[in-house]
């Protein structure tokens, strides 16, 4: 006996996928069916990051963010190899697509110290605080921004600046981090 | 020993749910209320460069955040056809597209809301004074200037113990130089250890140079004055270059969010191995830099990134597993064609040769410090390229790979068109090709539509990190002589299918009798692997190209290893066969009845020989293609 719901299924899929793109594609937009997103939203994903960051080295800028869609929490990443002029992004720390940097300058200084594995979603506030501060060559602690001014909307953020890094808390759970770099000032 | 066809539904199964683990945002803990505004604020605030263009111009950036999020959300729509990726939305890369297309929806979506709050004054002004503040504080980091000082202070500690080395008057004295400058020495490679931390060409510069000290410096003890003096003035030099970058006290902060449009040259998912899909793409880049190839055209670049891949993988797949960590030490230059020439044969490569009439460049990288290459490729037209379409015949085994290479040696195969066009038996429109053991003059008749033309597969086996990697690139054309099961109007064609699976996990065995539940199988429809069996599974994507009409597929290849012996290593005697099949179809029932799509998928084994074909090194095989039968039952 042939289990052949198994390609039949493997087929429908496709199908599906095939018209779901072509509908995207033809009308110049990405509009995925409900049913495609609560599907894809629901699923498992591979963590191809430390596959990369053994092979490509630790990036030397980073930024995370996690967002509420349809209710549940997706991980946006972007990794920077600036020296190769490339941007690596994730979706769930699954690898999605790679992109151009601009051409850095050579006296750029990139917080290559910071690991983005050490940052994880909701983490709270004292835990990533700490991270930061001792991945920091000189123990930088970092200092909150003044949100106070901002009133009922700003009441439950944090933000932070540290050592290269910006942290963003919501109820003092960590929902943001980017690294930066500091780069020449040019006179132009 | 035969697989049974249990062991294929296993392969199916894996292959069904290959690699799905809990993303890792995945939290039992409920979302907090607010999260959408927390992060399109923190996103707008932190994204540096762009904010000065937002708070500036606010009554203007509603139009370019839409125009921004449309457009990428367009690039990913059309790399996802132009990548020709297609599964389903549960399984790699459509969740992941998915995910980040509706996700960047959301934030467009906050962005917008974040915008017409800066319509309001005072919301603005908070706006510019948190700015403001974030980047007052981040111009303030000393992490980066700590590590300058630290590279310095060593410099200059590495001068002193050369100068005594230099001064150094009778045998004991000269001793404790020696010995000093050794301490420095070792000081110097661990404070390389932490240049990396600098990132970006700086890092690159540094260790470069602290390199080429190092080097320098080990022949010191036996060295003459000159050599001294040379020494002592490239040390002087890296002081110089390290003041100015200690002096260099005006920066700014870059975000990488902010930094520039993300739009440009937008590289999706080509390669089953995240990590080789990223260094290719990421020395292509890289190579366009230091080539001066910018401008350079999409097909150009296709045909560079090509080349790249085929020589990592030809080369260096093995360290690319084993951290290779491009980022901090690959360097690559423009060489000329001798130069390329003779680091391609270093590599065992045999040379490409410019296509006449046509301009080319030669790439070659190295790692740093060592100055070892892992790579050589031309970027251009070659000659190879023509003659790739031509081939039809087997042109000879090649040379078996020698015992040191044997792991990543890889198996070329190509395909014999002779055997490819005799009629189908079944009325399936099937093909695959199998790996069989050599020699093999006799196989089964083809069930040939399409028709393989050319190509080849390249194979190797990694057992230290247990997987297998390859790539195919095949030629294919349909006669329309037949009917298929899609479709009642067949017509003809030619085409080409491309692509290639990386780093497919070879599995120890399933054993259970018991199917996971969240299969949700039937008992009866699910069939255990045989204990004593490996297999790889999993999905990789394949670039189609037809003549006339657009091609967008999915390939799955299945393999399945058996062995007649434990442990599973190199003494092993490996069974392996691996198919691959291949269905068109054509959707009538949609507006884009033109649009066909390759179908790879496994079938049952059971009237398949398998033989043994491989023992302490790779045999060499070749590809034919045959009927799938219908399985039993």
């Amino acid at each position: 006996m042939r289990c052949s719901w198994i390609v039949d299924l493997e087929r429908t899929l496709l199908v599906v996928a095939l018209a779901s793109a072509l509908v995207a594609c033809s009308s110049g937009a990405v509009e995925w069916s409900e049913d495609d997103v609560a599907e894809a939203l629901g699923s498992g994903a591979v963590d191809d990051r430390p596959s990369i960051a053994a092979a490509m080295g630790r990036p030397d800028t980073f930024a995370i963010s996690w967002r509420d869609v349809d209710g549940h929490l997706v991980q946006l990443e972007s990794w920077g190899y600036h020296a190769l002029v490339s941007r690596v992004d994730f979706a769930d720390g699954e690898f999605v697509l790679t992109t151009d940097l601009p051409i850095p300058d050579a006296d750029t200084i990139y917080p290559g110290w910071y690991d983005p594995a050490v940052f994880t979603a909701l983490m709270a506030l004292e835990d990533a605080l700490g991270e930061a501060e001792s991945a920091s060559p000189v123990g930088q602690s970092p200092e909150p921004v003044d949100l106070s001014d901002g009133g009922e909307d700003m009441a439950h953020m944090d933000l932070y600046v540290g050592d290269q890094i910006m942290l963003g808390f919501l109820d003092q759970r960590l929902v943001y981090v980017e690294t930066v770099a500091l780069a020449p000032r040019s006179d132009s | 020993m035969r697989i049974g066809k249990r062991a294929l539904v296993a392969c199916l199964l894996f292959a069904l749910a290959f690699g799905t683990v809990p993303p890792p945002s995945a939290m039992a803990q409920p979302l907090p209320p607010g999260l959408r505004e927390a992060t399109a604020f923190f996103n707008l605030i932190g994204s540096l460069n762009r904010r000065n263009r937002v708070y500036t111009e606010a009554r203007r950036t509603q139009s370019d955040v839409d125009a921004h999020y449309d457009e990428l959300r367009r690039a990913l729509a059309e790399n996802l056809v132009e990548g020709e990726l297609t599964t389903a939305p549960s399984q790699k890369p459509i969740r992941s597209f998915i995910r980040m297309t509706q996700a960047l929806s959301e934030e467009r979506d906050a962005a917008t809301a974040q915008i017409e709050a800066e319509k309001n004054d005072a919301r603005r002004r908070f706006n510019r004074e948190v700015g403001a503040n974030l980047f007052d504080l981040l111009v303030r980091s000393s992490g980066g200037k700590r590590l300058v000082a630290d590279i310095q202070s060593n410099v200059n500690g590495l001068r002193e113990a050369v100068e005594f080395v230099q001064s150094a008057a009778d045998g004991a004295t000269l001793d404790a130089a020696l010995q000093s400058l050794a301490n420095r020495i070792t000081s110097s490679e661990q404070i390389g250890n932490l240049v990396k931390n600098l990132g970006g060409l700086l890092a690159q510069e540094i260790n470069e140079r602290i390199n080429g000290l190092i080097s320098k410096i080990d022949g010191v003890s036996a060295g003459t004055s000159r050599e001294m003096d040379e020494v002592l003035g490239l040390l002087a030099d890296f002081d110089r270059r390290l003041n100015e970058i200690a002096g260099t006290t005006h920066r700014v902060p870059i975000s990488i969010a902010g930094d520039g449009s993300p739009l440009s040259d937008i590289r999706t998912v080509q390669e089953a191995d995240a990590a080789l899909n990223v260094a290719i793409d990421s020395i292509l880049r890289y190579g366009i830099i230091v080539g001066g190839l910018t401008g350079m055209s999409d097909a150009d670049r296709t045909t560079m990134r090509d080349r790249i891949r085929q020589s990592l993988l030809t080369t260096r797949l093995a360290d690319l597993s084993h951290a290779t960590r491009l980022a901090e030490n690959v360097w690559c230059e423009h060489v000329e064609q001798g130069r390329y020439a003779e680091v391609a044969g270093e590599l065992g490569m045999a040379p490409e040769v410019p296509r006449e009439g046509s301009e080319v460049r030669y790439l070659v990288c190295y790692t740093m410090g060592t100055r070892e290459p892992i790579l050589a490729a031309l970027i251009g037209p070659s000659q190879s390229d023509a003659n790739t379409s031509e081939t039809t015949e087997v042109e000879g085994d090649p040379p078996p790979p020698n015992d040191e290479d044997a792991a990543f040696a890889p198996i070329e195969i190509h395909v014999d068109v002779e055997d490819a066009d005799a009629e189908p038996s079944d009325g399936r429109v099937s093909s695959f090709f199998q790996l069989w053991p050599e020699p093999k003059t006799e196989h089964e008749r083809p069930l040939a539509t399409p028709r393989l033309t050319g190509g080849t597969l390249d194979i190797a086996f990694d057992f230290d990190e247990m997987t297998v990697s390859g790539f195919l690139d095949f030629a294919y054309e349909r006669d329309g002589s037949e009917e298929t099961l899609c479709t009642g109007s067949p017509e003809s064609f030619s085409g080409t299918a491309r692509g290639a699976f990386e780093g497919l996990a070879i599995q120890e065995a399933i054993t259970s009798e018991t199917p996971p539940s969240d299969w949700g199988l039937p008992a009866e429809d699910w069939w255990p692997m045989e204990p004593d069996g490996w297999y790889v599974g999993g999905s990789f994507p394949v670039e189609l190209a037809m003549s006339g009409v657009a091609v967008m597929g999915c390939a799955t290849l299945y393999d399945t290893i058996t062995y007649d012996e434990t442990p599973f290593d190199e003494t092993a005697v490996i069974t392996s066969w691996m198919m691959m099949t291949i269905d068109l179809h054509r959707d009538q029932g949609s507006d884009h009845k033109t649009v066909a799509f390759v179908n790879l998928h496994s079938t049952t084994n059971e009237s398949f020989d398998v033989k043994p074909f491989w023992t302490h090194s790779f045999g060499w095989s070749h590809i034919i293609e045959r009927a799938i039968p219908d399985p039993p039952g």
